[in-house]
């Protein structure tokens, strides 16, 4: 289930390319158009097919809407979630609550030990003693540490090549690997990095609707990569439900 | 398998949601639909409406729905104030057609950069104790969430329908785009009662934003999906039809709902607006349409 | 003290295009006065600068009401109407998307009719019948004729003192000019209305006619001091009697 457009299409696309590879069987293939104001609708569809695994690919809004009509209708599969934008904002994270638990979602940094890589603990210090005056999210897990890490990378590349020529820097930034505050950056032939780093994590014990939760470990567990692992999944859905 | 119980809640849900769509769309039905000035700004002055709604919820904690109320007197002078210039400007010297769309269209993006400035890009969204709660009528769940916001577009509706069909002022507004200068041989002021009716279908739009936020999130640019539906169920409602927009509104959430359950929600904006084109080669005039 | 409607040397036009040409007359409270004159002489004009539609050039328009003199010229429509003065005009101008009933409740818009509306509306459903039985129609909807009668009772609504009517005759079948302009007297009776009417229908206005004025190319050409009076000019003979 996504939106229809192009990020939540490519996210789905490869859902299915996965559960054709694990044998999953796909009883429901939908998408929602923008502007929905009601999930409800979607999400007793879904339940009605009797769903186990439910992958959801929502842009912010939405991804709230489907996380509320989930709990107001009662859906319960046995994994739920995938590529939710917006449940890594604070602002979310906090007015959702514990309507989060159980939920297994992408995210880019979370507060777990696994992640605590040098530098990472004074960036983030110096970014929230800013970000609440300046009126943005005030954890800056999701995105402000990568932000951070590209300028590294590419600081780092200029000191070492003494250049600021696109080919020299764009050469070594190729061959060299970095380190960053999101941990050692080695980019592959095609240009991404060279072994994924988009976390699935799965939110667990969230009890309120606190901000001071968030910023401490054990509220979304990283579940891949292998690497960086921090706990067990919950399985079923159900049972990290309060 | 289509059960019928899903059917029902597919009902109720396209009821709940219906509700909130006419709380939407009543701006236009007064400002377009009776005053037939192309307010395609309305949108925007609910996403004003639910800012304002969330400014006051995360500073004081204040009710959602509390301060939309409290906010609509303001609303209304901002009505009045935006036709005002609208008239001085446009209207007076007989350039409202394509001038006045522009008019219009250039509130709506100050609108949203004033509050891009003022609240950035993100989200926003409210807390309330009723968020989040059920009631179960039978195999049919009903959320807080969906029913208040169509509780309170049901009552602004009837509100609006009483004070337009029963009161001196209301049957002014009604007249005043057939004929103003026959609405002066009565001794009515044709400019000051679309200065009052602009007023109203503004101050809708503070309820309807704090609807909006109570729903879902809010950035300041949502305004504009919104447009195309709210001018939809106007017309299928027939224009400066109050009642018809209620009716529209209803019919495109069940049809909405309905085909979102039954089909897919891919379909469900196609539909509704094949039911639109429908009813407007049927009955050219709208459901309603006078 | 009695009350007139008095209008001095009026010069109006549109544009560059002078239509009245300084024309005076006087209607005194009580009386039924008519207005001739054949299309295009300025009736029309005349009724509109007293409303405050069309502003004189030259020229004084009052209302003496309980000795208290009231200049008109300047003053908007709605200032007009509040004063008491309200206008059956050309073409009738209803509001053809709202119901007969709803045409009519506009009508007592005005503060001082607003108390007495149920009572005129009852009144004006007595005098024309045919509206009651359509109150609820769309007032675009009625014949020529029932629009006339809605539009001269939803005047009649406004409760005026002073009552501009505006050719009712126009379009209508003779049986039905008859029934308009008797109803016309009926009111004026009830209400002790002042009554100003173009018309060209000269022997059904002057059956209630007091007075009237032969207006010529913006000129007022012959003051009849009674109905009888003003059949024996020579104009109107000419245009109205065939004679
Ligand atoms: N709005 C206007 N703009 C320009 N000229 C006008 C306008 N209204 C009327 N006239 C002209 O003024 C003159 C007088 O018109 P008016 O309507 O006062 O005549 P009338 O006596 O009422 O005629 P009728 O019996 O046909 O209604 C006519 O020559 C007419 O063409
Ligand atoms: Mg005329």
């Amino acid at each position: 289930m996504g939106a229809d457009a192009e990020f939540a299409r490519n996210a789905i696309a490869g859902a299915r390319i996965n559960a054709k590879k694990y044998g999953l069987r796909i009883v429901y293939d939908n998408t929602y158009p923008p502007a929905t104001a009601d999930f409800t609708p979607v999400v007793r569809a879904i339940q009605a097919t009797g769903a186990d695994v439910v992958f959801v690919s929502s842009y912010p809004p939405d991804s709230v809407g489907m996380v509320r009509a989930i709990h107001e209708v009662g859906l319960r599969p046995k994994m739920l979630g995938g590529g939710m934008v917006g449940l890594q904002y604070a602002a979310f994270l906090t007015k959702l609550g514990p309507m989060l638990n159980g939920i297994v979602n992408y995210d880019f940094w979370v507060p777990e030990p696994t992640l605590k890589f040098p530098g990472i603990e004074e960036f983030l210090k110096k970014y929230q003693a800013r970000a609440v005056q300046e009126g943005v999210d005030p954890l800056g897990h999701y995105l402000p540490p990568w932000a951070y890490a590209y300028l590294e990378v590419l600081g780092q590349a200029i000191t070492a090549t003494q250049s600021t020529d696109q080919r020299t820097v764009g050469e070594y930034i190729r061959t060299h690997s970095f380190d960053t505050i999101v941990g050692r950056v080695t980019f592959g032939p095609n240009g991404e990095w060279a072994t994924s780093r988009v976390l699935m994590i799965q939110f667990q014990n969230i009890r309120d609707n606190d901000l001071e939760q968030f910023h401490k470990p054990g509220k979304r567990i990283v579940l891949y990569p292998e690497k960086w692992k921090s706990g067990e999944l919950i399985y079923p859905y159900e049972k990290a439900l309060p | 398998m289509v059960s019928v119980n899903l059917l029902l809640n597919a009902v109720v849900a396209g009821l709940l949601v219906g509700g909130f769509y006419a709380a939407v769309t009543l701006g236009i039905s007064v400002t377009f639909g009776l005053l037939e000035v192309v307010n395609i700004a309305h949108p925007v002055f609910v996403i004003l409406g639910a800012y304002f709604v969330y400014a006051a919820n995360a500073t004081l904690g204040l009710d959602p729905l509390l301060t939309g109320a409290l906010l609509t007197p303001l609303f209304f002078g901002l009505g009045v104030g935006v036709y005002r210039l609208y008239y001085a400007c446009f209207e007076r010297k007989g350039e409202e057609a394509l001038r006045g769309l522009v008019f219009f269209f250039g509130l709506l993006f100050i609108v949203e950069v004033l509050l891009l400035l003022r609240y950035g890009v993100d989200y926003r969204l409210v807390e309330a104790p009723y968020l989040g709660k059920t009631i179960t009528l039978g195999s049919v769940g009903i959320a807080y969430r969906l029913l208040i916001p169509c509780l309170v577009g049901v009552g602004l509706t009837l509100a609006l329908y009483f004070f337009l069909s029963k009161t001196y002022y209301g049957r002014a507004i009604q007249g005043v785009a057939q004929d103003s200068l026959a609405l002066r041989l009565m001794g009515v002021n044709p400019v000051t009662v679309k200065a009052i009716a602009f007023g109203l279908g503004v101050a809708t739009a503070s309820l309807a934003g704090a609807l909006l936020i109570l729903i879902g999130p809010v950035e300041p640019s949502l305004g504009r999906e919104y447009i195309g539906r709210a001018f939809a169920i106007a017309v299928l409602g027939g224009l400066g039809s109050i009642g018809g927009t209620l009716v529209a509104a209803f019919l495109l959430g069940v049809a909405e709902s309905l085909t979102a359950t039954l089909y897919g929600p891919s379909w469900a904006l196609a539909v509704s607006f094949g039911a639109l084109l429908l009813v407007l080669a049927l009955r050219p005039s709208g459901l309603f349409g006078r | 003290m009695a009350s007139r409607l008095v209008v001095q040397e009026v010069v109006a036009g549109y544009g560059a295009v002078q239509v009245l040409h300084g024309v005076s007359l006087t209607v005194h409270e009580g009386e039924t006065v008519i207005l001739l004159g054949t299309n295009g002489n300025g009736k029309s004009t005349l009724l509109k600068c007293i409303m405050g539609l069309v502003r004189p050039a030259a020229g004084h328009i009052f209302l003496e009401v309980d000795g208290r003199r009231c200049d008109l010229v300047g003053r908007t429509p709605e200032e007009i109407v509040d004063l008491g003065v309200t206008l059956v005009p050309e073409g009738r101008r209803l509001f053809p998307k709202l119901s007969v009933e709803e045409n009519l409740l506009l009508g007592a818009y005005r503060r001082e009719a607003r108390r007495d509306a149920d009572t005129t509306l009852r009144y004006c459903f007595e005098l024309f019948p045919v509206l009651a039985q359509r109150r609820r129609q769309l007032a675009g909807s009625l014949s020529g004729g029932e629009q006339q009668m809605l539009a001269i009772a939803r005047a009649l609504m406004s409760r005026p003192r002073f009552l501009l009517v505006d050719e009712p005759s126009v379009g209508l079948a003779p049986l039905l000019v008859r029934h308009v302009i008797t109803q016309v007297k009926e009111m004026q009776q009830r209400y002790g209305l002042t009554v100003l009417m173009a018309e060209q229908n000269f022997h059904q206005a002057t059956r209630i006619a007091d007075r009237g004025y032969v207006l010529v190319e913006g000129r007022v050409v012959f003051e009849g001091a009674s109905a009888a009076a003003l059949g024996e000019h020579e104009l109107v003979k000419k245009y109205y009697l065939g004679l």
